[in-house]
């Protein structure tokens, strides 16, 4: 019996180590091209995902769509990766008036879609215009905001009657002529012209309009959502559903994107999985992927098949206190408290425990280059830093004021985000340094954490996070912490801090916005509104066959400029 | 003249078996799909704020959208009207406009092919190891297969499949590390097998035990003694006997093979109705979340008839005291 189990035992080990020899044996790498000569027409593989609706610029607001359509698309602007400027697109010129409250467009009469058509002011009155009106149920409907009229036609008011929007456009715009156009805002803003690059201002051709019978109406036919007709550096080929995008490059634009390859085709993956990318990647099947986890990045760092790179990432991960929270209300002690946690955050130890990149913020949105602001550094950006005596010394003067007797201060995070660990670290930080219990809370997914934060009924602390909208630390300031903002989920109200962000609103040059907003940053450091993590890092992945310029692939809004990439020949 | 070929049609046992079986599957049916429906929209969260993510929509846009996907009316109106369109046949569209059977029709294929290869392989490797296993009880072959499958079926095949899909197809390239479009045996070989894994101990351990059971018996020690071969011993009388356990398993679980494909699915990027399920379920789209099960189910009472069938096939005993079936 026992001459028995020894001897399967014994066949069963020399099994494995037979097929781990023969594996290991086989690991050939691929030698690094030493053929370096560039294919312009080349087809770069881009990981992708199936885009949730059709097509349409103003109701896409996810990648899978978004980054097909920004290519198809020239708006009025584009963004340079190279120097974090904006240059004029379509447009001409955009000049505003003297506060900054009508800005006067004029359009190049060069650009046309690859139907023929022109593009003029009408295609982006009445693209804007669709975009803008509550009846059409567009997404990005939001956008337009700032546009006066843009809240008669699409009111924060749930019972309004849809029918009676129908048709109704946007105050605030008027066609000079076939190439001019102006646009009055409800209020004075010097970034405006910094949202226009974003794709839900693209213009649309009269035939994304055009009905089945060929009546041109104001409403855009959904069927132009399979096929898309743009103006941009590329044009749409085909879609197949689950499966694919393709787009070529468009000869009929000049403007300032100009594409580096002939084609991109949008692999699209079937799960949520970039392990499953990243193993395209290394053996050649797929160019190039927007970024990997962590781990993922420590482990196959050194992956001779794999070219990273390594960018500063536009996300802002931060844990917000509502002041909703008894002992966290807008006074004093709330302060305190809030600066305290802060301090007591070892910062160090999350970035270790996830892949080692990074370092502490200093100011409210990542130090990015190409986002206008974010290069400023705040003057009391220590609070930004761990601090553990000072974490302590400000709870122990918080609790002089009321003494904190609460069970726990929790903290809220969706189980789907896969940030367990992080949460849990970051309730560990505050235990140890201020001896307090704190627990990582998860809920079963995004959309029950998002109804808790969005009627103010989180039990403690909460994962936030920001992706921006357009490149301007504004955008990090105002939608999140002014009083009765859109995104505003802490309810933090303030009428000094409402006032620092309007003067940089209606500075007259962005330097001077920029000199004004780091003040307001200052303020929102100093409440502390949002406990602010780390600078985090996108690591993007490439395969061999591509051949780059490391800051110019890489977007403001953290995606790839994948027209900026050039395919290697084979 | 008619009503007399349906009455002998209908006299026919097969035939009234599985009328009867189709028609007990309705309640199922309504009961199954309208307990979904509920737990999808019981989900907390509201799906459609959840597409804006961290950005704040308007009232009016949450509601236009809302009333375009029909989620304005309450909950037992859209059940109703589902299983009315289902009834006639209209499937509505999903959240990004496309038609659910459009969806259903290009994703099951692929499921079907990764569900097959690996139910093939199951069966067969289940089959061919239990059996050896049987007739050579407690030999080293035995012990050695035991402990094999007990341990690929340890570990998950989420593990399993990563670490395949690194060592071999990353490292080694010794097999494509995706699918993607290429639904072809060759790309679909190790993601079967890993499917298949977590079910060939189970198979290899259900024929062991049948067949080591069966030999014993008197009628096997009968035709050995009448001098019938050793390898039509083991066909004829060993292999017939011992399956019936092993098909009402292989039957069940080829449904299980579907739906559980969905984490083979998403490592090997192969387009299935799991990932598709998956995507369904987290956005709330309660009418494709039922279709698709409506699919699920169908399959299974298919499977189930199925092995009803072949069991008359092949035991005599049940064929012949057929009475109402």
């Amino acid at each position: 019996m026992l001459k028995k189990i020894i001897t399967s035992a014994v066949i069963v080990v020399l099994i494995v180590v037979a097929a781990v020899t023969f594996v290991i044996y086989n690991n050939n790498n691929n030698d690094t091209t030493a053929d370096k000569t560039v294919d312009p027409n080349g087809e770069i593989l881009y990981g992708s995902s199936e885009p949730k609706t059709g097509l349409i610029p103003s109701n896409t607001n996810e990648t899978g769509g978004g980054i097909p359509i920004d290519l198809i698309f020239a708006k009025l602007i584009a963004y340079d990766n190279l120097d974090g400027s904006i240059k004029n697109e379509v447009a001409e010129s955009i000049t505003p008036n003297e506060d900054l409250t009508v800005y006067d467009v004029k359009l190049k009469d060069s650009f046309k879609f690859t139907n023929g058509e022109t593009v003029d002011a009408d295609s982006f009155i009445n693209a804007w215009n669709f975009a803008a009106n509550a009846s059409n149920a567009q997404k990005n409907a939001s956008f337009f905001s700032l546009i006066k009229g843009a809240s008669l036609i699409n009111p924060d008011d749930e019972n309004v009657d849809l029918d009676s929007l129908k048709g109704k456009t946007l105050e605030g715009l008027k066609k000079i002529n076939d190439f001019e156009f102006q646009i009055t805002l409800e209020e004075s803003s010097v970034t405006f012209p910094l949202q226009l690059g974003y794709s839900a201002f693209s213009p649309l051709p009269k035939a994304a309009f055009t009905d089945e019978n060929g009546v041109v109406t104001d409403v855009v036919n959904k069927n132009f959502g399979e096929n898309p007709i743009g103006n941009g550096p590329y044009k749409f080929v085909e879609w197949k559903h689950d499966e694919q995008i393709v787009i070529t490059k468009n000869d009929d634009y000049k403007g300032v994107r100009q594409p580096k390859n002939g084609s991109i085709k949008f692999v699209i993956y079937s799960g949520d999985s970039t392990d499953t990318q990243l193993a395209d990647i290394a053996s050649g099947n797929l160019d190039v992927m927007a970024s990997t986890g962590g781990a993922r990045y420590v482990a196959q760092k050194e992956d001779p098949n794999i070219q990273w790179n390594i960018q500063p990432s536009p996300t802002m991960d931060a844990v917000e206190v509502p002041v909703y929270l008894e002992h966290f209300g807008q006074n004093e002690e709330g302060k305190l408290r809030r600066q305290a946690l802060s301090y007591a955050l070892d910062r160090d130890s999350l970035r270790n425990s996830g892949d080692g990149t990074g370092k502490d913020m200093s100011t409210v949105c990542p130090a990015i280059k190409t986002i206008s602001g974010c290069d400023l550094e705040v003057s009391n950006k220590d609070i930004l830093s761990f601090n553990p005596e000072k974490a302590k010394e400000l709870w122990a003067q918080a609790d002089a004021i009321s003494k904190f007797e609460n069970p726990s201060l929790d903290l809220w995070y969706n189980a789907d985000s896969g940030g367990k660990d992080q949460f849990e670290l970051i309730c560990n930080s505050w235990k140890n340094t201020l001896g307090i219990s704190s627990v990582a809370q998860p809920t079963p997914d995004f959309k029950t954490l998002l109804r808790q934060r969005d009627e103010g009924t989180v039990k403690g602390a909460y994962r936030a996070g920001w992706l921006p909208d357009y490149p301007s630390i504004e955008n990090y300031l105002a939608p999140l912490y002014m009083s009765n903002a859109s995104s505003n989920t802490s309810q933090f109200a303030d009428p000094e801090f409402d006032k620092l962000v309007e003067n940089g609103q209606r500075a007259k040059t962005l330097d001077e916005a920029n000199a004004l907003f780091k003040k307001a940053a200052e303020y929102i450091v100093d409440q502390s509104i949002a406990i602010f993590e780390s600078e985090g890092t996108r690591k993007a992945a490439y395969s061999l066959n591509v051949k780059f310029n490391p800051e110019e692939v890489s977007g403001w809004d953290g995606y790839p400029a994948l027209y900026a990439f050039e395919k290697i020949k084979k | 003249m008619g009503m007399d070929k349906v009455r002998n049609l209908f006299s026919h046992p097969m035939v009234w078996y599985v009328t009867k079986r189709l028609l007990q599957s309705i309640p199922v049916f309504i009961g199954a799909t309208f307990l979904i429906y509920s737990l999808v929209f019981l989900q907390p969260g509201d799906p459609v704020r959840a597409m804006f993510g961290d950005k704040q929509p308007t009232e009016a846009t949450l509601a236009a959208v809302r009333a375009e996907y029909g989620l304005d009316k309450p909950f037992i109106f859209q059940y109703l009207t589902f299983l009315i369109n289902a009834v006639t046949l209209h499937f509505p569209n999903t959240f990004s406009g496309r038609p659910i059977m459009d969806v259903i029709s290009t994703v099951l294929p692929n499921t079907l092919a990764l569900a097959l290869m690996a139910f093939f392989f199951e069966a067969l490797i289940g089959i061919v190891l239990g059996v050896i296993s049987g007739m050579k009880k407690n030999s080293i072959f035995d012990s050695v297969t035991l402990f094999v499958t007990l341990l690929i079926v340890s570990v998950p095949p989420l593990v399993l499949g990563f670490i395949l899909q690194y060592l071999l197809g990353t490292q080694a390239k010794l097999i494509p590390p995706t699918v993607g479009q290429n639904i072809d045996f060759y790309h679909l070989l190790i993601p079967s097998l890993i499917l298949a894994s977590v079910s060939i101990a189970t198979v290899v351990r259900l024929t062991r035990a049948e067949v080591s059971s069966v030999r014993g018996a008197d009628y096997v020690r009968t035709a050995k003694a009448k001098g019938l071969e050793d390898f039509d011993v083991t066909l004829k009388h060993i292999l017939r006997n011992s399956l019936i356990p092993v098909i009402t398993y292989l039957g069940n679980d080829f449904v299980a093979l579907m739906s559980g494909a969905v984490i083979t699915e998403t490592i090997f990027n192969i387009n299935g109705i799991g990932n598709q399920l998956f995507k369904f379920i987290t956005q709330g789209e309660g009418a494709a979340v039922v279709s698709i099960v409506t699919i699920f189910l169908m399959f299974y009472i298919v499977c189930n008839i199925i092995i009803d069938i072949l069991y008359a096939a092949i035991d005599p005993r049940i064929r012949l005291t057929k009475e109402g079936v």
